[in-house]
């Protein structure tokens, strides 16, 4: 009977044990957020060949209840809907600045950035293809390292960040409805 | 009051009923996990092969291996939807079971293992841990049926995914000593 107590208590410890190791039950978790992008963006290589976005996480209501246990970012996803109203074929690419920045040409963005996503085709105005719906599913896979880094770190940080989208066609105008920075905080102790 | 003083009946004769010192089984279960805490995967089917090798007659190790396919899950906002692939979970590692009873038996339990996570463009091995209660009853000598709820636990880094497991599960008890 002795030997039986000990193992029960031994188990017990292993569950506590278990429990400390993994991270307490109601704070470990994997929690949904969106930073939503103004809406609709509408990028013209004439006149606005970029759309600049001072993106502060901060303002997200579960980005703020999770920051303090926030561990990482477990998954992110750029959503939304790409309609090329005139100009050839050609890509969107989104960039990223760690904090504050005012760019004011493409080319100061390409050396002053990194590219954070993309490049996305996107086919001539007019067409079938001129329009494109991203999902998480086709969105997921047009993250680059670099870039996925300084938005982890800044999602690890103070949440603040600077966002720039615009075409490599030479001539474009694309516009982005419901555009989204959809993410999956890990939160833990 | 028949019907009590009946089931009371046989709950003493299932509870009296001698535990067998050692022996081996071979089992399976099936059931669901349900994600704990997680927004970016649904629940989904759960089944699994056990090994229970009893020790002493309260003692038993159980090397498992168990499948769960996470379903999709969506998050909406606005006129947005974000559909999230399932997580599918393999996993196989060994528990420990605390035996109480005869054919009747209520026991806690606490495992390890290896986790598998897969969906596309995610793909991790953690280590797992579990812990439940499970509810066996031994209708015959050499079969057994299983219930159990447990909580597992995938863990990287300070965080950790979590599934509530509930199971159904037949055993097959190949040898046991003493023979009954």
């Amino acid at each position: 009977m002795r030997i039986h107590r000990a193992l029960l208590a031994g188990l017990a410890a292993a569950a506590v044990t278990a429990l400390v190791a993994t991270g307490c039950f109601l704070t470990s978790a994997q929690i949904f957020a969106h930073f939503d992008l103004p809406n609709p963006v509408t990028v013209d290589s004439q006149t606005h060949p970029f759309e600049r976005v001072a993106a502060d996480l901060n303002q997200i209501q579960q980005y703020r209840a999770q920051k303090s246990k926030l561990m990482g970012l477990s998954d992110i996803a750029v959503v939304g809907t790409f309609t090329n109203l005139s100009g050839p074929a050609g890509t969107i690419e989104v960039w990223i600045t760690p904090g504050p920045t005012n760019f004011s040409t493409v080319a100061q963005v390409k050396s002053g950035a990194v590219r954070l996503w993309g490049p996305e085709s996107i086919g001539a105005a007019g067409t079938g293809a001129a329009v494109v719906t991203l999902t998480r599913q086709n969105s997921d896979n047009l993250f680059t390292a670099a870039g996925k880094s300084i938005l982890i770190n800044q999602a690890k940080g103070n949440g603040m960040f600077t966002l720039y989208a615009f075409g490599t066609a030479g001539v474009y105008k694309i516009r982005v409805d419901h555009g989204s920075l959809v993410l999956v905080l890990d939160a833990g102790e | 009051m028949k019907h009590l003083a009946a089931i009371a009946a046989i709950a003493c004769a299932f509870a009296a009923e001698p535990a067998h010192a050692v022996g081996v089984g071979v089992g399976a279960f099936g059931g669901v996990g349900i994600p704990i805490i997680q927004q970016d995967t649904g629940q989904g089917p759960l089944i699994g092969l056990r090994l229970p090798v009893r020790l002493l007659s309260f003692v038993t190790v159980e090397p498992y291996y168990s499948h769960t396919t996470g379903r999709e899950s969506d998050r909406s906002f606005g006129d947005i939807t974000v559909v999230y692939d399932g997580i599918d979970v393999s996993s196989y590692g060994a528990n420990l079971l605390l035996t109480f009873g005869g054919r009747l038996q209520l026991y806690p339990y606490a495992g390890v293992g290896s986790f598998h996570l897969t969906r596309p463009s995610f793909d991790e091995t953690r280590t797992g841990y579990n812990f439940g209660l499970g509810l066996g009853v031994s209708p015959l000598s050499r079969l057994s049926l299983h219930l159990r709820g447990e909580l597992a636990a995938a863990v990287s880094g300070g965080v950790s995914r979590k599934w509530a497991n509930l199971t159904a599960g037949l055993t097959y008890h190949l040898f046991q000593f003493p023979v009954r």
